[in-house]
């Protein structure tokens, strides 16, 4: 620090904290994200009719799987910065692409793919509550239109498909731990949207993602906090 | 810069690539995200006629009145979103050292509780100005919204989202200030704006409980700016290294 940072006064050190923090969340997200595809009898890109159909058969599970969302939601971005931390020193320009992409991306993803009522929270809605699915349908097909909507998933794509596949390249070539798991992360990061056979076979993607994250965990773990952050 | 080599400190005869240093990268990236959410979020606040805590039935009337307005509402949301989280990050960088305890509590409690408010959370004047746009059945959408509103994982998120925003961003505000890595002050419009800001009253008193508050994330731009990359982050090392 450049000014008078009180060396005298501080003696707590927090590195501890958050490197065993994010080691601890880092597979969360994806294991989440895996098991709600894997309960849930729908994918993510079916008709609006259909997903209420489903979810209304399955009301249960998809209300268990909004609490799990709850789970990728709040740990999808400190996931992605394990990966950066673990990968920063090694790999600086991959864990420099992977993680501005993706944090951008997720965070758009996140803040603007909910902005209005839509997708499978709209479905469980409307079947939970008997509402209308016809006028449901027309604010879910509204919402999907926005502009700038659209704009935000598409960073969020691109921080899924592109960003995420980078992280895993870093991962790998870091060398931090065994080159399984950034394989890993490459293969069920990008690739898990576009796996063919249904929403079990993207949740499976999505377990193979959460194991490359497991490697930034396995990494935080092992090192120590010198070799994590500075000190004061 | 550039991607160096050297020679082989280990005495053989190859060289040794040394990796490039993103340094650099992360603290200026960081430096230029921080103010940039909230200034985003004050700017909407003084442009648009739409409150932060208006009625339903007040929205659908403002969009209808306003239809340009509502129309660009959305596209200053996004500045919001893409920054928010590195902005809380750009701020525990500057202070776990000085502030540990208190970074790591206000980055732990904003981090998990804006993205949980974020995905969450529907923006009801979006919601409103999409009713009004598409000619949709505004008492069927209201219905809908109040019975999202109803279930526990929403009241929970509502929760987290709130204690993001007034606890933890206070305690940023107060590790900002303790850290002393910047002036004080910077700090204290942080710990005032940010969990002030939504109990302010009218467009106006929001948006510049929001404006404080980016001069509050400022203060992380300037320690960011101010600090070099050895006082930033440990170095970059060679993959092999570690292999």
């Amino acid at each position: 620090m450049t000014t008078t940072t009180p060396d005298h006064i501080v003696t707590h050190d927090s590195r501890g904290y958050f490197r065993v923090a994010l080691a601890v969340v880092a597979p969360f997200p994806m294991v989440a994200m895996g098991l709600i595809n894997i309960i849930q009898p729908f994918a993510g890109d079916e008709e609006f009719g259909a997903t209420v159909a489903k979810t209304a058969d399955h009301l249960g599970a998809v209300g268990v799987a909004s609490w799990l969302a709850l789970v990728f939601f709040a740990f999808l971005v400190p996931a992605v910065l394990a990966v950066a931390a673990v990968t920063r020193r090694a790999t600086p320009r991959l864990a420099a692409w992977g993680g501005t992409l993706t944090v951008v991306g997720f965070g758009l993803g996140l803040g603007i793919g909910s902005v209005a009522p839509q997708g499978s929270p709209l479905a469980y809605i409307t079947a939970a509550h008997d509402l209308d699915v016809a006028e449901m349908g027309r604010l879910n097909d509204a919402a999907a239109g926005l502009p700038f909507l659209g704009v935000g998933l598409l960073f969020w794509i691109v921080g899924l498909t592109i960003g995420l596949g980078i992280l895993g390249v870093a991962l790998w070539r870091s060398r931090v731990v065994a080159p399984y798991f950034g394989i890993a992360l490459l293969l069920g990061g990008p690739t898990h949207p576009f796996i063919p056979g249904g929403h079990i076979a993207i949740g499976i993607g999505l377990l193979v993602a959460a194991f490359g994250f497991a490697g930034a965990s396995l990494a935080l773990l092992r090192m120590d906090n010198d070799e994590f952050a500075l000190e004061r | 810069m550039a991607q160096t080599t050297r020679l082989d400190p280990s005495g053989g005869s190859g060289r040794v690539r040394q990796p490039h240093d993103a340094r650099s990268y992360f603290r200026l990236a960081l430096a230029i995200a921080a103010p940039i959410p909230m200034a985003a979020a004050a700017v909407s606040m003084f442009v648009f006629p739409f409150g932060l805590a208006d009625e339903f039935d007040t929205r659908l009337q403002q969009a209808a009145e306003h239809p340009d307005a509502a129309a660009a509402y959305g596209w200053l949301l996004l500045p919001y979103a893409a920054f928010m989280l590195p902005a809380i990050v750009a701020v525990v960088v500057v202070t776990y050292r000085g502030a540990p305890r208190l970074a790591a509590w206000g980055g732990t409690l904003t981090m998990v509780g804006t993205a949980i408010g974020f995905a969450m959370l529907p923006n009801d004047q979006v919601t409103a100005n999409l009713v009004v746009s598409e000619n949709l059945d505004a008492a069927a959408v209201k219905a809908g919204l109040e019975a999202y509103h109803t279930h526990l994982v929403v009241q929970v998120s509502v929760i987290v989202w709130l204690v993001a925003l007034v606890i933890g961003l206070g305690i940023l505000g107060v590790a900002l200030w303790r850290s002393r890595a910047v002036p004080a002050w910077f700090g204290i419009a942080l710990l005032v704006g940010g969990p002030a800001h939504p109990f302010l009253p009218g467009n106006v008193g929001v948006g510049i409980g929001l404006l404080l508050a980016a001069v509050g994330f400022a203060g992380a731009s300037l320690a960011l700016f101010r600090m070099s990359n050895d006082e930033f982050d440990l170095p970059p090392i060679s993959a092999r290294r570690s292999s």
